[in-house]
């Protein structure tokens, strides 16, 4: 293809499942994980770089994110609107299970800015409510006594005074 | 997906969710208010220190001012709690304070202000005190670690005996945001040589422990963002001599100001992308302004609020440089003045929305009755010599608030409807109290119009 200059070159991912993603040189730069190791290699990396803890349908959605913002930051009116539906778009079309393996996701690749938005997320969702909640979102099970867990009430008052109670 | 398939992904996705990290866990936490990641420690055993790990404080006092309890003991609880817990963060990086401050605590208050001041990065600090306007010391936010600043409060910043050749108060600070009653901004930001974005809005000119009198306000060089709101009551003087903006980064200007000052000082805003500007009409700043438009053309978009508009109308001929990447223009008017705006039109030649908004005079007359008595204002429109470039080859958007359907803005909408060739949008918004035969009116006034451009939809509400 003509006109396709250096910084235009495409990388080629492998997710868990095997299928393959071609990816921009440039958006690539923010996968820091694969930068380093594209950094690394000796030559041009060509052969499919393997993402063994990555699968299919997290990888799309961090290169739909990537890809977005990278089209908002470069264009000129209304990019600041635009990204902040775009953002809310996004964080309300995963279920409570997606955005977590997200986050590990964009945590292994080592996507600064959206691994900001995610946890800035999950505080969002957690924020105001109940311990039960809480505990049943991040699949923790209490391994506390009774008498363990009103000692650290007592302990800890100042959490408790006013927060929603179970 | 096929049975197994979703069986193995079901397993792969238990087990995803037990494993995020601690890093990432603490991660979570430092966007919660600090009560909240406290309760967090009954979640399990493996919660129960992670909040300690968090590097962000982020506490308000809301919660301990309820009627089982006096405001003093409320206050006093809360420092002690201040107190206590700030000795289990360590490292700190972050530190969001809102609480209330009186005569009782204040003082207690501002001095653990000071002890976390030059252990953190980033400082919030907004205060609600009963009326009174309290202190805080200098050298309480004195600090090389500091990289973010927010002071929001009726306290006043007082330097005092405070050796200021060369000092750098603040030698790592890029963000600053002060809405506080009073301080010298000028020998403030002496201190501070890496800001980048700056947000202040100033009430007090002078006040009685006051050490130093403001003459002049240098911003320093490294700035990107300036918001500079300065509301000084027009009772307290003010002829400042100079307002310094020799800031070759900025790109990104609010300006409002309403004292007089006798000079400005400019440079090329090479990256400016956005510009506001609110400058009073004052004798002084009325020589200046076109100027200050000068260092501005590379901007992207412009809003002239009423007040500079007023400084630009008493000169015969508008004497600025194009905006040559002018995208979008606003223009706040009192009265519309087409005259001004044609003018305004000619220097930018890339302008591909415009907007109008008429606010009208707040003398009272500009009423209801009035417009039904008055329906003809003078008319200012004079055909021009030439067409602006813009309207014929890249306006394609304009609005106009406050539309009242003189003969002036009849003229100009008409003229931009037949002249503006790519025209796509005009969206009229009719002056809010006039009766709604006036949208009809105007419809029909536009109706007759033979448009320039047939993408053309004209909107009336």
């Amino acid at each position: 293809m003509s006109g396709i200059s250096d910084t235009e070159r495409m990388i080629t991912l492998k997710t868990v499942e095997g299928t393959l993603f071609d990816v921009k040189s440039s958006i690539a730069k923010d996968l820091k994980t694969v930068q380093a190791f594209i950094d690394d290699s000796d030559d041009d990396v060509t052969s499919p770089i393997p993402l063994p803890n990555v699968f299919t349908r997290e990888l799309s959605r961090i290169l739909d994110y990537l890809n977005n913002h990278h089209r908002f930051r470069s264009g000129i009116e209304k990019a600041d609107e635009e990204m902040a539906r775009y953002d809310a778009e996004f964080a309300k079309s995963m279920s409570h299970e997606e955005l977590k393996a997200l986050i590990l996701a964009a945590n292994y690749l080592n996507v600064k800015d959206l691994l900001e938005f995610l946890n800035q997320t999950v505080a969002d969702v957690i924020q105001n409510k109940s311990v039960e909640f809480v505990r049943n979102f991040f699949g923790i099970e209490n391994d506390y006594t009774p008498e363990e867990e009103e000692k650290l009430r007592n302990e800890n008052e100042w959490a408790f005074n006013g927060v929603e109670q179970d | 997906m096929g049975k197994r398939r979703k069986q193995r992904k079901a397993a792969v996705d238990r087990d995803v969710i037990s494993r995020l990290p601690d890093e990432i866990l603490c991660h979570i936490l430092s966007f919660l208010p600090t009560r909240t990641s406290m309760a967090t420690s009954v979640l399990s055993r493996r919660w129960r220190y992670l909040w300690e790990k968090v590097q962000v404080l982020d506490l308000n006092d809301d919660f301990l001012y309820t009627h089982d309890r006096s405001d003093e003991e409320a206050e006093e609880c809360f420092i002690n709690f201040l107190e206590k817990v700030v000795s289990g963060f360590n490292p700190l990086s972050k530190v969001r304070l809102s609480c209330r401050a009186d005569a009782y605590g204040y003082r207690r208050l501002f001095e653990w202000i000071g002890s976390v001041s030059d252990r953190v990065r980033e400082l919030y600090f907004s205060t609600r005190t009963d009326r009174m306007t309290y202190t805080l010391p200098f050298e309480y936010i004195y600090s090389t670690s500091l990289v973010s600043l927010v002071l929001d409060g009726n306290i006043n910043i007082i330097f005092d005996d405070v050796n200021l050749d060369g000092k750098m108060f603040l030698p790592s600070l890029k963000n600053l945001e002060l809405h506080i009653d009073y301080l010298n901004i000028d020998v403030f930001l002496s201190g501070c040589p890496a800001l980048e974005t700056l947000r202040v809005t100033l009430i007090k000119f002078t006040t009685r422990e006051a050490d130093f009198d403001l003459e002049a306000i240098h911003m320093p060089r490294t700035l990107k963002s300036l918001t500079f709101e300065e509301r000084y009551h027009y009772s307290e003087v003010v002829t400042l001599e100079r307002l310094q903006l020799d800031t070759p980064s900025l790109e990104y200007l609010h300006l409002a100001l309403r004292c007089d000052y006798k000079r400005i000082l400019v440079c090329d805003y090479t990256n400016i992308k956005k510009a506001c500007l609110d400058i009073w009409p004052k004798p002084r700043n009325v020589t200046w302004v076109p100027k200050l438009l000068g260092a501005l053309c590379k901007t992207k978009f412009l809003w002239l609020k009423v007040s500079t508009i007023q400084c630009l109308l008493p000169a015969p001929v508008l004497d600025i440089s194009d905006f040559c990447n002018l995208i979008q223009l606003q223009l706040d008017f009192e009265d519309f003045k087409a005259k001004l705006l044609i003018d305004l039109l000619h220097h930018c030649p890339k302008l591909q929305a415009l907007k109008i908004y008429v606010l009208g005079s707040y003398d009272g007359e500009d009423n209801f009755y009035f417009y039904y008595l008055n329906p003809h204002k003078h008319n200012g429109w004079r055909q021009p010599r030439s067409v602006p470039k813009c309207i014929v080859s890249h306006l394609n958007t304009v609005e106009y608030r406050g539309y009242q359907n003189t003969r002036e803005e009849h003229e100009f909408t008409a003229y931009i409807l037949q002249r503006g060739l790519v025209l796509k949008s005009m969206r009229i918004h009719a002056k809010y109290y006039c009766p709604g035969h006036l949208k009809w009116e105007i419809s029909q006034a536009l109706s007759e119009i033979q448009m320039g451009s047939s993408m053309c939809r004209v909107e009336i509400d």
